[in-house]
């Protein structure tokens, strides 16, 4: 399988380049080149410098694969932050479309769908609750994004599925020990690339629709997040018990 | 002189110059009704901005509002006003900051420039509204009126009675798929509560004069209407329960038995109150 990565060398990108390079033939790219020791570490791999904000860059990227993962993200910044998660999502969506790719994994962080107006107010939320995401600019231009996909979904004559995985925090193994604390919606980095190959492997066939959300957490004592979905659905559990952080100090 | 710079002062540039906007009447009368703490209905005059100044439904709008508020223009390129006008892209620097301050209301019409494409309308739609929106939230204003399309619901079969809390159907390829993200952005916002946020889908928005003649489309909606649906929007009360709903849509158009869409929630007493004058 030809996978084409775009935003490959952010902070997500290298476990999940890791942990999909055994398995598949990989299209690194990112607007930053990749550095020489990653070049080397994966030289049976093709790298290219795209930025995600560019329709043709993108189109170009996306010939001749068989999914894209979109693990780009701009964060603070008022302008760029909609051209690359809203309209770079447009772009990629409009390129798997054009050249037949029919499997698309976009990611984000946990309020492109579940914002304040949720978290701060419920427990048990799941991943197909109606989009909430609030106005902060990183959750609204990605929840925008994700819309996007939804949308060329919904059009019959496109024959694409967009997988959206989101996140929120991280950790190494070694981090986690007691008394450490973590937020609501935290995987240990390895699991976190390790998912993505369940997302490469489901059969599309038996996916309850064309856009399905999936939160990508291990178990957590306190019940505000429900990843039963990833679960039952993908078939991922994350490896790494993260149950210490939230465990006291003895 | 003095009089002018008074009116400068307070906000309106209605001396002088060829206005192409009807409504900005010449005139102490007009500029006191403007000025004045009451309006012909006695309700309070307000402060409102209204963007895409150059579209002629921003100017039918403005001419409309005009008779009983200050009124203020915005749009990308310079448009002769009487009006006070500036001209803003949307962008997030402190232009748009100044541009709302001070502002009772703000009406979006949300109308890209002509010609732009695919991409520009969707930035347009979405960057352009997030940046007056969170102006606007940061400067206190309280009412917005955004103009979206009845075309966000056109995917519908005919048959279907369609309302306007049924879920908007859109793909990538729909007319109105910016529409549809502009109002998702500004829905967040109503989320948070600081903006009161009043969405009008439109019809086909046309000119009696212009159409007179030509076969009939079920979506028209003459502009004068759309002019008093808005300003009746904005007389919507913050203070009361029903008022103070933060997120409310209505679908506009002619009231023609012919027409696409029911107009019942804006026609109602407890909704617009909304009479459409243009039927066929």
């Amino acid at each position: 399988m030809n996978v084409l990565i775009i935003g490959a060398n952010g902070y997500l990108g290298p476990h999940v380049v890791e942990a999909l390079a055994p398995h598949y033939h990989l299209r690194i790219t990112d607007i930053k080149p990749a550095p020489s020791e990653v070049r080397t570490k994966y030289s049976g791999h093709e790298f290219r410098d795209v930025d995600a904000t560019s329709a043709e860059q993108v189109l170009d990227a996306a010939k001749g694969m068989d999914a894209i993962l979109n693990l780009s993200v701009v964060r603070p910044h008022r302008k760029l932050a909609f051209y690359v998660n809203m309209l770079g999502c447009y772009n990629i969506m409009r390129a798997a479309v054009q050249h037949g790719v029919r499997r698309v994994i976009n990611t984000g962080p946990h309020y492109t769908i579940a914002g304040p107006s949720y978290e701060w107010f419920d427990h048990g939320i799941g991943p197909d609750v109606p989009t909430q995401s609030g106005t902060y600019l990183y959750s609204l231009t990605k929840s925008l994004g994700q819309e996007v996909c939804r949308a060329f979904t919904e059009n019959k004559a496109n024959d694409v599925y967009v997988l959206d995985f989101l996140f929120y925090g991280f950790c190494f193994a070694s981090e986690v020990k007691r008394g450490v604390g973590a937020g609501p919606f935290t995987v240990e980095w390895s699991d976190a690339g390790e998912s993505f190959r369940r997302g490469l492997e489901v059969d599309l066939a038996k996916l309850p629709s064309k856009c399905e959300v999936f939160y990508i957490f291990a178990n957590s004592p306190h019940g505000i997040f429900d990843n039963e979905k990833t679960e039952r659905v993908l078939g991922f559990k994350p490896k790494h018990d993260i149950m210490d952080l939230w465990r006291k100090k003895l | 002189m003095k009089r002018r710079g008074f009116l400068k002062k307070m906000g309106f540039a209605c001396a002088g110059g060829t206005s192409v906007l009807a409504g900005c009447k010449g005139g102490a009368k007009a500029d006191a009704e403007r000025i004045g703490d009451t309006s012909q209905s006695g309700a309070k005059s307000k402060r409102i901005l209204i963007t895409c100044a150059e579209s002629s439904l921003a100017q039918a709008v403005a001419a409309e509002l005009g008779k009983a508020n200050d009124i203020r223009l915005t749009g990308p390129s310079e448009v002769r006003t009487n009006y006070k006008f500036t001209r803003s892209d949307l962008g997030h620097g402190a232009e748009t900051s100044e541009l709302v301050r001070g502002l009772d209301a703000i009406v979006h019409v949300a109308e890209p420039p002509p010609g732009s494409s695919e991409v520009e309308r969707i930035d347009y739609q979405t960057r352009g509204t997030y940046n007056l929106l969170f102006a606007a939230r940061e400067a206190g204003v309280r009412q917005v009126v955004f103009f979206s399309s009845l075309e966000v619901m056109t995917g519908y079969d005919d048959d279907l009675e369609v309302r306007e809390g049924w879920r908007p159907l859109v793909t990538e390829k729909s007319s109105a798929f910016s529409n549809y993200l502009g109002e998702f952005t500004c829905r967040e916002f109503a989320r948070d509560r600081y903006l009161s946020i009043v969405v009008l889908r439109l019809g086909k928005v046309v000119r009696a004069a212009d159409v007179a003649g030509k076969r009939f489309e079920s979506l028209w909606v003459e502009e004068r209407d759309v002019a008093q649906a808005t300003s009746k929007a904005l007389k919507l009360d913050l203070d009361t329960y029903r008022g103070n709903r933060p997120w409310r849509i209505f679908h506009i158009q002619s009231g023609s038995p012919r027409a696409r869409f029911a107009i019942d929630s804006a026609k109602s007493k407890s909704g617009l109150n909304y009479k459409p004058r243009f039927n066929w």
